[in-house]
């Protein structure tokens, strides 16, 4: 998929684990996974306006489209 | 919720029960079709007797009433022509019998193990399918490959069985064209008119289809392609986060 999602690096400058941010987002760790590995194939506005307020960053922080 | 599964595990049972009867009916065909030679004696024995046409012993043809017109139109015969009678060829000779068996087996024998590995695969399929919604298992690959095979099977046993039946009744017509002789009465191709199918003859081999059959097959295929985007539907919502 062209939309790639950099989760792991905006997580990472933040030092925060896969755990805790799910648990402040209220969604399950299975889904934030599926999320963080791209394999997702839709995301909520709702689920990225939690991710943006909690990792204190932008939409485009985390999703990035590439050419294939 | 158990009361909704109940028709589903009924169908399933069903199903198989539909399968086990396929198979014992199938044998039993076969089984009768492979003795029944044997049970009016074996047609070499008297062979001798009856070289090129044969001729019929004792004959009785039941002509059901009104189900015969007269048609003057054909000029090659001289005297009476009747066309299109419906009836029964009584014989007790059993050469003849025979001899029509072993003519005809082949055929017979391929029908019988199609028409019986066709109805064990479409009730495999169904049995399948209801036991995946018996488990409240719906849109899942599996679903929806059961019945694309089911679709695709139905289309084919229309397709052989006519085809299967057509070739039957091309040897029955010509064995009876060919063998049987009664003074007086000439036999010819008898081509049955089936309402709702389409077909056409080549070389007197007539070939029909049933359209219902292949409808049938096309309105399930097309059930698959439902159940194909139901799933697409399914996984896109489960791995919408």
């Amino acid at each position: 998929m062209p939309i790639k999602v950099n989760l792991d690096r905006v997580m990472a400058e933040r030092n925060m684990s896969l755990s805790e941010l799910a648990s402040r987002i209220d969604i399950t760790l299975a889904n934030l996974s599926i999320l963080k590995t791209g394999k997702a194939k839709a995301v909520r506005f709702s689920t990225l306006e939690a991710l943006c307020r909690e990792l204190d960053c932008q939409p485009a922080d985390i999703l990035e489209f590439t050419e294939k | 919720m158990k009361s909704k599964l109940r028709l589903p595990k009924f169908l399933q049972g069903l199903f198989t029960l539909f399968e086990v009867l396929a198979v014992a009916g199938t044998l039993l065909f076969l089984f009768i079709l492979s003795i029944l030679p044997t049970l009016f004696g074996s047609a070499d024995q008297n062979a001798g007797k009856n070289e090129g046409s044969m001729a019929i012993g004792l004959v009785g043809i039941e002509i059901p009433q009104e189900s015969y017109s007269f048609n003057y139109e054909d000029n090659e015969h001289e005297g009476l022509f009747i066309s299109k009678v419906q009836g029964q060829i009584i014989t007790d000779d059993t050469v003849i019998f025979t001899d029509f068996l072993k003519y005809v087996r082949p055929a017979a024998v391929f029908t019988v193990l199609f028409f019986g590995f066709m109805i064990v695969f479409q009730c495999e399929m169904l049995r399948r399918l209801f036991k995946n919604l018996g488990k409240g298992i719906v849109f899942t690959q599996a679903n929806v490959r059961n019945i694309h095979k089911l679709g695709i099977a139905m289309i084919v046993f229309t397709i052989g069985f006519n085809l299967c039946v057509d070739i039957i009744q091309y040897q029955v017509n010509d064995y009876v064209e060919d063998h049987i002789e009664v003074e007086g009465i000439a036999f010819e191709r008898f081509d049955p008119e089936n309402q709702m199918s389409i077909g056409f003859e080549i070389n007197d081999i007539g070939l029909h289809l049933d359209i219902q059959g292949v409808l049938a097959g096309l309105i399930v295929l097309s059930l698959g392609e439902v159940f194909r985007r139901g799933l697409q539907l399914k996984e896109e919502n489960e791995l919408t986060i």
